[in-house]
């Protein structure tokens, strides 16, 4: 067995954690205390009290029978005087309770308990009561030795008393033996807890320090379970405590003589004791005005001159804070006549307030304490006010950041932390993967407000499933206030579905528009056929190839108008032809002039099988897939789909392409991009729009042409040859080589026909059709290395 | 007085902490219930909970034991459901709330104490209860057959009214007694242990289930 490392407190509790920081067991012991003091202070809400009468008696007997003795009854006092007269029970109080000393005075009577003394003395004091007899109960009675205590009750409230327990102490020859001592009772009147002591000090006027020390020692050794002496509402202690008097024998003569005891007092041990709190502190006593009470003649009413006279024989009462003026003395003497014995009997008649706890109303009460306390607990709780308290975002198109704000007031008393927090269906993030919110987290004092701006932008990352409306642009925040409620807010969006941001699988079966279309249309579109390119991305590069050819080398160089861009992108999402009109603004009619002679060539040359051959030698599965027939399902691809493979073509593709090339961006000839007129401006923009169009319909494809996974693998080719670039793009599933040979063949022509540098086109197209995984760190050298992979496709066969 | 009683069993008060959560359709009286329990107070109009507020109670368990009830009060609107885990894990208790007159609240309720059940909350005591008593002419769901399924689904059952506060601090008495103790209170009866045992995680206040003891 291992012995517990665990500290252990003065009462054999266990402290749980050693910690330094908040004990949470003492506050919670704290708020009990707190939770009861408050009860307490509203104890008249459900205390009944009521008033009784307690005769409390003490008489050192000095070891005389009982048969000895005279009639009891004067010292009881409430009897009446015949036995034949009816017993007022009113005059009786309800409780009786009488202490003896000195039962049995005999050596042996230090070892052991007489049983027949205290049967004698009891038969005396119930001889006593005479008529009352009947209306007393005894409830207890306890005898250590010579110590003997008594205690009836009368027995119309007998069942207010329950609770009865007695005790005894000895603490006479070595500390234990009882011919010194006390006897104890306790019980509970109504709820009220109350002590009966009846003890018997050490004797000699010398021994003071020993009753006092004997006083604390029973005090701590007089127990009823847990409980101590002062565990109760009352203590009543009784008893001879044999203080004495400390003045001079003259002094005392002198005031009995003139029959002024009270004199006296202030030589009184006991209460130059209670006064230098040595012993019998906070205790009171009812006003002595008999005589001291020790030590007659016996027999006689005559002092025996060999003692001092004193009060030995005393009753005493304590109460227990919050009980204060419970007890109250209403007579306090000797009696005379009983002198039997060297000490004389002492009676006092005490009144004592008990109560009654009303179960009911303490309960309510209870509950009141509990809910005051609830109620400034919960006040400590922080609280917030949102506006508003659900955002809508309204239309959210593709790249496009819609800003809201979501306005945090601090209404509470206490400051506020708050924060957004992940949910069981967003287990690891407190927003979307579309919503950013700024800031996440903050603390605001009572009063301050903070505004929190929250912004959503479906970009590639999020446009999957939000593109083919399996999912919806919205969720709800969970705002948490540190150690207080959850706010919720809404968020909702409504996404402008696009074919920008929309994965390659599901453009190539969307042949409408794509902006009208719900879940179960794109569910049905999917299964429908496919087209070999999307027809966006045809558009497009039909638009440039018809329109864009005379841009100089700047194509792919300029962004164009973002607004015009805006309306491009509208017209391929609702489906509408592009307009060159609007497009070109005007310049149309002679940019299709020029337009139509490169469509022209394009559609003749048969740009793109030729260029599938000139870059797919030996692919057949790409070959496959561009040939003439996979073109059909394109419907506006019909008359530039036609045509014929020519070699020849091709080879002067790839010529021209070498020569692009090689001149580094020049072509010979070539009229310089500057815009000539406003007209001319108006359509250099018009095309870089489109073009741009192209590059970010590219860019937004939620997996890149390119697939992550083949990443690596190109930007390695694009450090050896062409060769190996050709190799790498081998790899492509078919749907995406397609795409890619058409936009090569496209891009190839377009720099053939001197409307854009190989570089730059290498350049910007690299950026889109090379992505680095999320999960891979790309080095400083795949920029270039990506750019001279693109550059490797765009040249043509056998130039390597 | 009952303190002095306590002193003389030779026992120590014991105060235990629970996490209550309050589940049910929207307007069935789940925030009056909560109001009528912690602030004896009734709105007739209330907003309805966008959230989940949060209150703390003590109650008196029996002379000698106090709780700490840490109530969650969760919205109880349909788009909000999927947030309901992160307040009933972990609960020692659930108050599953449906209004006697609209049956339909009722049959939501039962969808509550079974999903409870599916989510092996199995040491969350479950107290059914049909609101709204006072407007026992429009009764809809009897008494009868509330307190068969109750019956049937292992749950404590209650009728209350919120508006007149029927039943309302018995429930949540009851449900705190019925609430399962810590253990190492039930070894040790010392406070010192109890709160030691249930008091582990960092921010009382939080719902979620990972970092909340209460």
């Amino acid at each position: 067995m291992e012995i517990s490392a665990l500290p252990v407190t003065g009462n054999g509790e266990e402290v749980a954690k050693p910690e330094l920081g908040e004990p949470v067991a003492s506050i919670s012991r704290v708020k009990e205390a707190w939770i009861a003091d408050s009860l307490k202070k509203r104890q008249q809400e459900f205390m009944d009290e009521q008033r009784i009468r307690a005769f409390v008696g003490t008489w050192n007997v000095n070891g005389r029978a009982a048969a000895e003795t005279a009639d009891l009854s004067e010292w009881l006092g409430f009897v009446p005087a015949t036995e034949d007269e009816p017993v007022d029970i009113t005059k009786v109080p309800e409780l009786v309770v009488v202490g003896f000393q000195e039962l049995d005075a005999r050596a042996e009577a230090f070892v052991y308990n007489d049983a027949a003394k205290d049967m004698e003395w009891t038969e005396a004091i119930e001889r006593a009561m005479g008529g009352a007899r009947g209306v007393l109960e005894k409830v207890a009675s306890r005898q250590l030795i010579g110590m003997f205590l008594l205690v009836y009750v009368r027995t119309d409230i007998r069942e207010w008393i329950t609770e009865v327990q007695t005790t005894a102490v000895g603490c006479g020859i070595m500390g234990v033996v009882g011919n010194k001592g006390a006897v104890a009772v306790r019980l509970m009147a109504q709820d009220t807890m109350i002590c009966l002591v009846c003890a018997h000090l050490a004797h000699d006027a010398a021994q003071v320090g020993r009753r006092n020390t004997q006083f604390h020692d029973l005090c701590k050794r007089l127990q009823f379970g847990d409980d101590t002496v002062f565990d109760h509402n009352y203590v009543v202690w009784l008893g001879d405590l044999n203080y004495r008097l400390v003045a001079d024998t003259a002094t005392v003569a002198r005031a009995l003589i003139s029959d002024e005891p009270q004199t006296l007092l202030e030589f009184d041990q006991l209460k130059l004791a209670q006064t230098q709190s040595q012993a019998f502190a906070g205790f009171h006593e009812g006003d002595i005005e008999f005589a001291p009470t020790y030590k007659f003649m016996v027999g006689t009413d005559t002092y025996d001159t060999r003692r001092q006279p004193a009060w030995c024989d005393r009753v005493l009462w304590w109460m227990r804070a919050g009980n204060e003026g419970g007890v109250r003395s209403t007579e306090y003497t000797s009696i005379d006549t009983v002198c039997t014995s060297d000490h004389r009997p002492v009676r006092a008649m005490l009144e004592m307030d008990i109560w009654r706890v009303d179960a009911e109303r303490r309960r309510t009460a209870y509950l009141q304490v509990l809910r005051e306390l609830d109620r400034a607990e919960n006040e400590c709780i922080p609280t917030a006010t949102l506006d508003p308290t659900a955002v809508e975002f309204g239309a959210v198109h593709f790249g496009q950041a819609v800003r809201r704000q979501l306005h945090v007031d601090n209404t509470g008393h206490v400051p506020l932390e708050f924060s957004f927090v992940a949910t069981p269906t967003r287990v690891k993030s407190a927003a979307p993967e579309w919503l950013h919110i700024s800031p996440a987290e903050g603390m605001l004092l009572p009063g301050q407000s903070a505004d929190v701006q929250l912004t959503v932008v479906v970009d590639q990352r999020t446009s999957a499933a939000l593109s083919r409306r399996a999912a919806e642009l919205q969720d709800i925040l969970v705002l948490h206030l540190r150690g207080g409620r959850d706010y919720f807010v809404q968020v909702q969006g409504s996404y402008q579905t696009s074919v920008f941001g929309m994965e390659l699988e599901v453009l190539v079966h969307c042949k409408g528009s794509v902006r009208e279309m719900g879940a179960d249309d794109f569910e049905r579109c999917l299964r429908s056929g496919r087209l070999s390119v999307p027809q966006c991305v045809w558009r497009l590069a039909d638009f440039l190839a018809r329109f864009g050819t005379d841009r100089g080398l700047s194509l792919f160089g300029h962004p164009g108008d973002t607004a015009l861009v805006g309306r491009i992108r509208e017209w391929l999402d609702r489906d509408q032809e592009l307009d060159p009109a609007e497009i070109l603004q005007g310049s149309a009619p002679q940019g299709q002039a020029r337009g139509e002679s490169l469509q022209a060539s394009l559609t003749e040359q048969t740009l793109v099988p030729s260029a599938a051959h000139s870059l797919m030698d030996g692919t057949a599965a790409a070959l496959e897939l561009l040939s003439p027939g996979t073109w059909e399902t394109t419907p506006e691809s019909d008359s530039s789909a036609e045509g014929s493979e020519g070699d020849a073509g091709a080879v002067d593709e790839a010529a021209a392409l070498e020569r692009v090339a090689d001149g580094a961006g020049e072509l010979a000839g070539a009229p310089l991009p500057e815009a000539i007129d406003g007209q001319t401006a108006a359509h250099d923009v018009g095309v870089d729009s489109v073009a741009t169009c192209l590059v970010e319909l590219l860019g937004a494809l939620p997996a890149p042409l390119i697939p992550a996974e083949l990443y690596s693998a190109c930007i390695e080719a694009g450090a050896l040859s062409r060769a190996a670039a050709l190799e790498a793009v081998e790899e492509l599933p078919p749907a995406n080589l397609t795409v890619l040979v058409y936009l090569l063949a496209f891009l190839r022509d377009a720099v053939e026909r001197g409307a854009a540098s190989a570089r730059r086109v290498a350049h910007v197209f690299a950026a889109v059709l090379l992505r680095a995984p999320a999960a891979l760190a790309p080095a400083d050298s795949d920029v270039e290395r990506a750019e001279q992979f693109v550059w490797f496709l765009l040249r043509s066969h056998g130039s390597v | 007085m009952a303190e002095q009683r306590n002193q003389a069993a030779g026992q120590r008060p014991t105060r235990f902490t629970y996490k209550f959560v309050l589940l049910g359709e929207s307007a069935v009286g789940k925030s009056s219930i909560v109001t009528r329990f912690a602030r004896n107070e009734f709105n007739q109009y209330n907003e309805s909970t966008i959230g989940a507020a949060f209150v703390t109670k003590d109650v008196a368990l029996d002379e000698m034991s106090t709780a700490t009830l840490r109530i969650w009060d969760t919205a109880g609107q349909e788009r909000y459901k999927s947030l309901a885990p992160m307040y009933y894990r972990n609960a020692e208790g659930a108050v599953v709330v449906y209004d006697i007159t609209q049956s339909e609240t009722f049959a939501k309720a039962k969808a509550w104490v079974s999903e409870l059940r599916r989510q092996n909350e199995s040491r969350t005591v479950i107290a059914l209860v049909g609101n709204k008593v006072d407007l026992a002419d429009k009764r809809t769901v009897t008494k009868e057959e509330g307190a068969a399924y109750a019956a049937e689904a292992g749950a404590l059952f209650f009728e209350t009214s919120a508006q007149n506060g029927q039943s309302v601090q018995t429930l949540f008495e009851e449900l705190a007694r019925k609430a399962p103790r810590p253990v190492a209170a039930q070894q040790q009866g010392s406070s010192v242990n109890v709160l030691s045992a249930s008091s582990g995680g960092r921010d009382s206040g939080n719902a979620m289930g990972n970092d909340c003891a209460c």
